[in-house]
């Protein structure tokens, strides 16, 4: 039994280790809206989780308190975990996450604390992000403080542009050998008849192939809405839904990783 | 009293200083953004050091165009000519125009036949209809004729790379730089409507600087403009650019890039005083122009060249590049001396304007050409001289042009071509060249597929402009071109295709989108190691293709975005396939009137140099800037340019590469260790 759970311990590890080569895997962006339309969250507006993707959009309309899980591939120890809360006042938004990915064998758990505000009808924002990863059984452990930054503008009455870079300032972790990542990315987003919200993303991190993410949000009744994604490097398909009221909102995605298989979120939004 | 009266005066001043109207400013900035649009237009396409030839000397051109543009109430044919997007056929629409009627209103010239919204954008950065002082010209002979519009203009600039080349640690003895990494720059000018002075200094990064009269490159005019039938008079430097280019053309041209149908053809400068830091392309000496109907100009030049001596009194052909950086590259500096004597006469006659142009060229050694086969023809002795005949004119509704020119050992070269609406909302520009191989005309720039001198070329363009609707414009060029004798790298003829589509969406006029294609075919030669174990030269063909997004869009008043997407495709000759990809993202602002910032963010990937991909950038005022991305990394930059007050303006670059895979960048003296390049730039303006 115990030498069962010790190589399934080491099957573990092989596949954690093979997943943080592979580019941002819903371990950058959060929030089950944007899972469900592939990750193409770069000009979404009014998305609650902005601060995890392009924090010129956050949310500067009410005071929100949400939560978000993932469970990547059906993994426990694969789950990312996070938390965001947003203020608005009069000087802008403010925002605070928090996330954690992985289990004992590895984990990164990240703060990240965001202003937003606009000028001139330029959205902008600023997210100061700290990491920290740690290998279990004494393979290490480090922490990296990195800035993000992000620009977006409601082009036409319809049509939303936006812009973000992560980690600005090229930060890597102290302590061990391993980069922050890098990665630049510009949106669209597009709104048609108020039925239907068309995405698409390109991002690029510095060591990866770019990558491109589109997703359609389709309103099927008053407060529900349904969500297709597709993005490629990886290629996934997502699924979603989210139904939503005055005061909360809740949102489920199913991500299908081509060999990988499927991973389902969840969040949940509470407004005041 | 008198002290009084410059007491008014400079109340007076002050006064003026305080009430200028807002809109001014205004003007100003979006006449820079549209001279940057237009840079950008013409060479990003370009690779970097083609651009650096004529570049710098264009950008000045078209920066200077925007600070002094053309009056269309009162310029002549000429000066109406030098305006990107007016040929001979508007400028003389324009013309008959406004001899019944002057121009009150730029957009006026939208009534006039021929000048469509298009052509109206690209025209009006660079043209004014006049203030009232400009309307009276009746003060010849005072002194107030003289300093009409007079202003000075001092300019201060500093650049440097925060990384150390290696030239810089090498000691002198060994073949190091003797100067420091500074490249440094200045100018002092007054100009007026009939007057130009000029003094420009500079020194590039590793060479000495020693005092004001210590300056590597050192540039001065006296010019007289526009006085009468004397239209042109300088002592000192001055360029020179004439007919269609194949027997004198210095100071940058525009050639096929995303501009398909207006740059085909090429309006002539005629003498111009010459102020830029460009070191080598320009004469020195004495040049004019005088005639209305019939203009004849004249010149001499006289002026010393850097060359590698091949032996005794033999020597290479004059270098372009201007570094005098080492002891070896001091050593040969102004080694020898190059004497050109020339004219032309121009008639402007009802069918068209007819020039004939011509020179003698002498060097004060033997210039050996080159030994590979790519020189088989290039020019070899001491002595010059070509001569050409050149005509543009309208027959019916097309703009015809055409020049052609003999160099002495009896090379021919000839362009000619035709640029014609077919309907309303089309243009269609065909243009022919053929320049023989041993057509040897140095002093000059055609149209064609190499923007150095003409020669060893035949091709054939075709470009189309069509507005489809007030949304879209589709354009775009064909160009099929031969190189009958090798070109530098093969050994035998090659040929090649060119390719450009251009869709321009203008969803409203705050959001604008283009695409753009390019696709290029050029033959070329490979090694192979063939089954017997022996090298064996095969011909194939290198393709390059690209494709682009991009999008601007006006936020506010204050605030532009603009974003782009570009992959590139490239194949050599007996290899495979590699790819490319270029993502940006820019922002400009302006809080006041008086402060414009400039940022931009890039990615870049390529797989290979042959893969690069160019990005424009917003730079210190004459500096042009198309910036080679290859390799992985990132890039930033920041330009900001603050008007501290009327007469003072400062611009600050500060820009960053960094490289993922590549731990030395460049090699020999120019090498630099590390994955990080960083430089800055400042400058200042003094305008009084």
């Amino acid at each position: 039994m115990i030498r069962i759970r010790h190589v399934l311990n080491k099957f573990s590890l092989g596949i954690i280790l093979g997943l943080i080569s592979i580019p941002v895997y819903g371990q950058l962006s959060m929030g089950a809206r944007g899972l469900g339309m592939g990750q193409a969250n770069l000009a979404l507006p009014q998305y609650d989780w902005a601060l995890f993707s392009n924090p010129a959009l956050l949310n500067n309309e009410d005071i929100s308190v949400g939560f978000y899980g993932l469970r990547n591939y059906g993994f426990a120890e694969l789950t990312d975990m996070s938390a965001i809360a947003s203020v608005p006042t009069r000087l802008g938004v403010t925002s605070v996450g928090f996330h954690r990915y992985g289990a004992n064998l590895f984990n990164e758990t990240r703060l990240r604390l965001g202003y937003k505000n606009d000028w001139r009808m330029l959205h902008f924002g600023i997210v100061g992000n700290y990491s920290h990863i740690s290998f279990g059984g004494d393979y290490g452990s480090g922490g990296a403080i990195g800035i993000d930054v992000g620009v977006a503008a409601k082009v036409s009455n319809n049509l939303w542009v936006g812009a973000k870079t992560v980690n600005i300032n090229r930060s890597s972790y102290r302590g061990i050998n391993e980069d922050l990542p890098r990665e630049t990315g510009i949106g669209f987003s597009y709104e048609l008849n108020e039925l239907a919200l068309f995405a698409f993303d390109v991002v690029k991190d510095v060591n990866f192939p770019v990558a491109y993410r589109s997703g359609i949000e389709i309103k099927v009744i008053e407060n529900l809405k349904g969500r297709v994604g597709i993005t490629t490097e990886p290629l996934t398909y997502s699924l979603g839904f989210g139904y939503g009221r005055e005061q909360w909102d809740v949102n489920f995605a199913v991500q299908k990783h081509e060999l990988l298989g499927f991973s389902p979120g969840l969040d949940f939004m509470i407004y005041f | 009293m008198k002290g009084g009266e410059i007491g008014i005066a400079l109340l007076m001043i002050f006064g003026l200083m305080l009430f200028k109207p807002e809109s001014a400013h205004a003007q100003q900035d979006t006449t820079a953004t549209q001279v940057e649009e237009q840079l950008e237009k013409a060479f990003e396409e370009l690779d970097s050091e083609e651009v650096g030839e004529a570049g710098e000397q264009l950008t000045q051109f078209l920066e200077d165009l925007a600070a002094n543009p053309v009056n269309i109430n009162s310029s002549g044919l000429d000066d109406l000519l030098q305006v990107p997007g007016i040929n001979l056929k508007i400028a003389r629409a324009i013309i008959e125009f406004r001899s019944s009627k002057p121009f009150e209103e730029k957009s006026e010239l939208l009534e006039v036949r021929g000048i469509g919204e298009a052509t109206y954008q690209r025209m009006v950065p660079y043209i004014t209809i006049g203030g009232a002082e400009s309307r009276f010209r009746d003060m010849y002979m005072r002194p107030e004729y003289w300093m009409a519009n007079r202003k000075v203009e001092v300019f201060s600039r500093y650049q440097q790379n925060l990384q150390m080349r290696e030239g810089f640690r090498e000691p002198d003895s060994a073949g190091g730089y003797l100067g420091s990494p500074a490249k440094y720059y200045q100018r002092f000018r007054i100009t007026s409507n009939h007057l130009s002075l000029n003094l420009t200094q500079e020194k590039d990064p590793g060479e000495t600087l020693q005092g004001v009269t210590g300056f590597d490159y050192n540039s001065g005019h006296v010019a007289l403009t526009d006085n009468g039938k004397l239209k042109d008079f300088v002592i000192g430097d001055y360029s020179l650019s004439f007919g269609q280019g194949l027997v004198l053309w210095t100071g940058g041209a525009f050639g096929k890039g995303r501009e398909v149908t207006g740059t085909i053809s090429k309006n002539e400068r005629g003498v111009k005083a010459y102020s830029s830091a460009q070191e080598t392309d320009f004469f020195r000496g004495v040049a004019a122009t005088y005639g209305e109907k019939l203009e004849i100009t004249a010149f001499y030049s006289n002026r010393p060249r850097t060359a590698s001596v091949i032996s005794g009194d033999t020597t290479r052909f004059p270098t372009s590049a201007g570094f005098h950086r080492t002891e070896n590259e001091l050593e040969r500096r102004n080694n020898i001396d190059q004497m050109v004597v020339g004219g032309r006469a121009r008639l402007d006659t009802p069918v068209g304007l007819i020039g004939v142009s011509g020179y003698y060229n002498e060097f004060s050694s033997y210039i050996a050409k080159g030994t590979s086969l790519s020189n088989l023809y290039d020019f070899e002795g001491s002595e010059n001289s070509v001569l050409g005949i050149d005509y543009r004119g309208l027959v019916g509704n097309a703009f015809v042009f055409g020049e052609v020119a003999r160099s002495q050992n009896g090379g021919l070269g000839a362009v000619a071509g035709i640029e014609t609406p077919v309907t309303d909302n089309t243009d269609l520009a065909l243009s022919y060249r053929n320049y023989q191989k041993d057509f040897q005309s140095f002093l000059s720039s055609g149209f064609g597929e190499r923007s150095s001198a003409p020669q060893n070329e035949e091709g054939f363009y075709v470009g189309a402009r069509h507005q489809l609707n007030s949304l879209i414009t589709l354009s775009g060029y064909i160009d099929q071109y031969r190189f009958a004798s090798p070109r530098f790298g093969t050994s035998q003829a090659t040929g090649g295709f060119d390719m450009l589509g251009l869709a321009e969406l203008e969803f409203t006029p705050k959001l604008n989108v283009y695409l753009l294609i390019r696709n290029e075919i050029q033959d070329q030669e490979f090694e192979i190691i063939n089954v017997r174990g022996a090298q064996e030269l095969l011909m194939g063909e290198e393709k390059r293709a690209s494709i682009r997004a991009n999008f601007e869009y006006q936020v506010s008043p204050d605030v532009r975005l603009r974003s782009r997407i570009e992959f590139v495709r490239n194949k050599e000759a007996g290899a495979s396939w590699e790819k490319g990809f270029l993502l940006y993202q820019d922002i400009r602002i302006e809080p006041t009137n008086e402060l414009r910032i400039d940022g931009r963010i890039s990615v870049f990937d390529t797989e290979s140099f042959s893969t690069r991909v160019y990005q424009f950038e917003s730079d210190l005022l004459y500096v042009l800037s198309n910036t080679v991305l290859y390799d992985q990394g990132q890039r930033a930059y920041v330009t900001v340019k603050y008007e501290l007050t009327e007469y003072f303006d400062v611009w600050f670059k500060y820009g960053i590469t960094i490289f993922e895979d590549t731990q030395v960048i460049g090699s020999g003296l120019s090498e630099i260790k590390g994955s990080v390049r960083n430089s800055v730039g400042l400058q200042i303006r003094l305008q009084l």
